[in-house]
């Protein structure tokens, strides 16, 4: 090009790719894409008035009068004076770079417009915690800008309650480069505090490096709401249902009670008849005194019993192995399995985990639980009375014990903890509660399972050493 | 002692209560046969004298309630009730059954033998309309005005 802008020569390339010949090609404007031509015209004019290099995109058309991007560059070369002698321009077809650059944009916007518009609130932070993106819905959200939100931090805008807790978790998947998976609650622009789910994943480079991580936040305060209200029904059902096991208890201490009481008067007054009659019967008068002796004994005894019921403080608890205690009782039974003429079979699972409980009181359900299995087979004699004791790991649940008896069963198992349900001619009715008192002071479950009249089978299960501790906090 | 030798039958599932009942009734000349269970009572063949029913609310197989039930309408002797936690609803439900007195453990003697006299007094009574009724049948019979004379079987109200 010369000084003044006129085209002085162009090489074959330029003429095999406009189809034009080096004498057309003065008139190149005519090439460029008319939208580009008033922008060409404009650079090149001030390139020419400054000296400055010229640098531009445009489209310029081929041959088949297709229009191609290239980028042009012109430097102007100087004589020793300075003075511009001419200009060397030249055009690189940069089509597929423009094309791909294009696609790239499309792209970024969709994925944009997917992370500004999902129902969620999105940001991104580098590896040690810095935020160095977040959503238009987490800036609306929180009604700042994420300048003021950088300055100010985001833990600011969480719950006091939550800091800490967040910060722990942030900073154990920080180390370990898990994902993290938190609650919170975020403040809003109007000052209240809504709950969050809060997902983090980390991102790494083709090295395997971490370089980012994403973060997803979503609402869960409505469900948290309805959490917290069906956990005030649970509280205070169970209540009532406290209530109503006191009220029953009540009635059943009563009923244990008044027994031995009734036996106590009636044979005081027999004492007295017997040793008023004409001629005085001694021996009946020395019996029923020695009955009352028994009964009243019998009647403090209860009021033993109810009282360790209800020393629930007393509770020692200690690492124990359930099989360990199972034996202990059985040793302890021993006469009485022998009297009563009944088998005993028992499958303990080895290397069971230890449980945490006070041993005296596992001992005691334990008896319980075998004299009731026994007590329920006194008036079998068409089979052999057997008695079976089976212990295993559950999962999720600790340690599970099973005390199978084969009696005639039980007609409404769900009952059987009821105070005063008793199916046997000698039994208290509190012994299967005072069970369920104990099982539940060790946080663990007590039911009996019976399958149409071929025996009732009780089964309890104890939490772990460590989950027991875990809830005791 | 009364000359017709009546009898208490006692039925409780608490063995202490069966010993001490047992010796106080039979402290004042009563004759007393005593049951763990209603069907061990109802497997008892009963005596041909006047009787009285001492029985618990609550057994081990049926309820004393129950078992008033399924003996009502028949010769079954009068009922005494004894409970040791007795709540109003049973021992209305058990006097309107026709039961004689519903008493709660502890109770004193003269509640208990007071309740014994008048159940025996009241089947007694019952006997004795029921042997009437029995003689009635058998003189205006059509069976018995052709075979008089031949001897005849007694046969109760309800053959």
């Amino acid at each position: 090009m010369t000084p003044a802008g006129d085209t002085e020569t162009v090489n074959e390339q330029l003429v095999a790719y406009t189809g034009r010949t080096p004498l057309e090609l003065k008139n190149w404007a005519e090439k460029i894409h008319p939208e580009d031509r008033a922008q060409v015209a404009d650079h090149w004019r001030r390139s020419l008035e400054t000296g400055d290099p010229y640098e531009a995109d445009e489209r310029v058309q081929r041959a088949d009068g297709v229009y191609r991007w290239f980028h042009t560059r012109g430097l102007p070369m100087r004589d020793a004076e300075g003075r511009i002698v001419r200009w060397c321009l030249l055009l690189t077809d940069v089509e597929d770079r423009k094309r791909a650059e294009e696609s790239l944009r499309e792209r970024e916007r969709e994925l944009s417009m997917i992370i500004e518009t999902m129902p969620g609130l999105v940001w991104c932070a580098v590896p040690h915690g810095e935020l160095n993106y977040v959503n238009q819905r987490i800036l609306d959200y929180i009604g700042t800008n994420l300048e003021a939100l950088a300055q100010a931090g985001w833990l600011n805008f969480l719950h006091p309650d939550d800091v800490q807790p967040t910060i722990n978790a942030w900073s154990s998947a920080v180390v370990t480069g898990q994902p993290h998976d938190v609650q919170y609650r975020l403040r809003r622009f109007d000052g209240t505090y809504r709950w969050f789910h809060v997902l983090g994943q980390p991102a790494y480079d083709a090295d395997g490096h971490r370089t980012r991580r994403y973060g997803l936040l979503v609402d869960i305060d409505d469900r948290k709401n309805m959490e917290e209200a069906l956990r005030n029904t649970q509280a205070r059902l169970s209540r009532a249902v406290q209530t109503a096991t006191v009220g029953e208890l009540a009635a059943s201490i009563a009923h244990e009670i008044n027994q031995p009481l009734a036996a106590v008067v009636a044979n005081g007054h027999a004492c007295l008849r017997w040793l008023s009659s004409q001629p005085p019967n001694l021996a009946k008068a020395h019996e029923a005194a020695e009955r009352i002796v028994r009964d009243g004994k019998d009647a403090g005894e209860v009021i033993r019993r109810i009282r360790a019921l209800f020393k629930r403080t007393m509770l020692e608890k200690t690492d124990l192995d359930i099989n360990e205690i199972i034996t202990e009782v059985l040793r302890l039974t021993r006469s009485e399995v022998v009297r009563r003429g009944v088998a005993v079979d028992t499958e303990l699972e080895l290397d069971l985990p230890s449980v945490a409980g006070d041993r005296v009181q596992l001992q005691q359900l334990l008896l319980n639980l075998l004299v009731n299995g026994m007590e329920a087979m006194d008036r079998i004699a068409d089979r052999p009375k057997r008695l079976s004791i089976c212990s295993k790991q559950q999962a999720g649940e600790g340690v599970l014990v099973e005390v199978r008896d084969c009696g005639p069963g039980l007609t409404e198992p769900d009952k059987a903890f009821d105070a005063f349900f008793t199916t046997k001619e000698n039994g208290l009715g509190m012994r299967l509660a005072i069970c369920r008192s104990i099982v539940e002071a060790h946080q663990g479950r007590l039911w009996a399972e019976s399958a149409n009249g071929t025996g009732a089978t009780f089964c309890f299960t104890l939490p772990n050493h460590r989950e027991a501790n875990g809830d005791s906090r | 002692v009364t000359p017709d030798n009546p009898i208490v039958l006692l039925v409780d599932d608490d063995p202490r209560v069966r010993e001490a009942l047992c010796s106080l009734i039979s402290s004042v000349g009563l004759r007393v046969a005593a049951f763990g269970s209603a069907a061990e009572f109802l497997e008892f063949e009963k005596a041909d004298a006047p009787a009285c029913l001492v029985l618990d609310l609550q057994l081990p197989d049926v309820s004393g309630l129950e078992l008033q039930l399924e003996l009502a309408g028949g010769d079954a002797p009068p009922i005494v009730f004894i409970s040791g936690h007795g709540d109003v609803p049973s021992s209305v439900r058990a006097m309107k059954a026709g039961a004689i007195e519903f008493l709660s453990k502890p109770f004193g003697e003269q509640e208990l033998l007071q309740a014994i006299d008048a159940a025996l007094a009241l089947d007694r009574t019952a006997r004795q309309k029921r042997s009437e009724l029995a003689e009635l049948r058998k003189t205006y019979s059509p069976h018995a005005s052709r075979t008089r004379g031949a001897p005849v079987r007694s046969c109760g109200l309800r053959e």
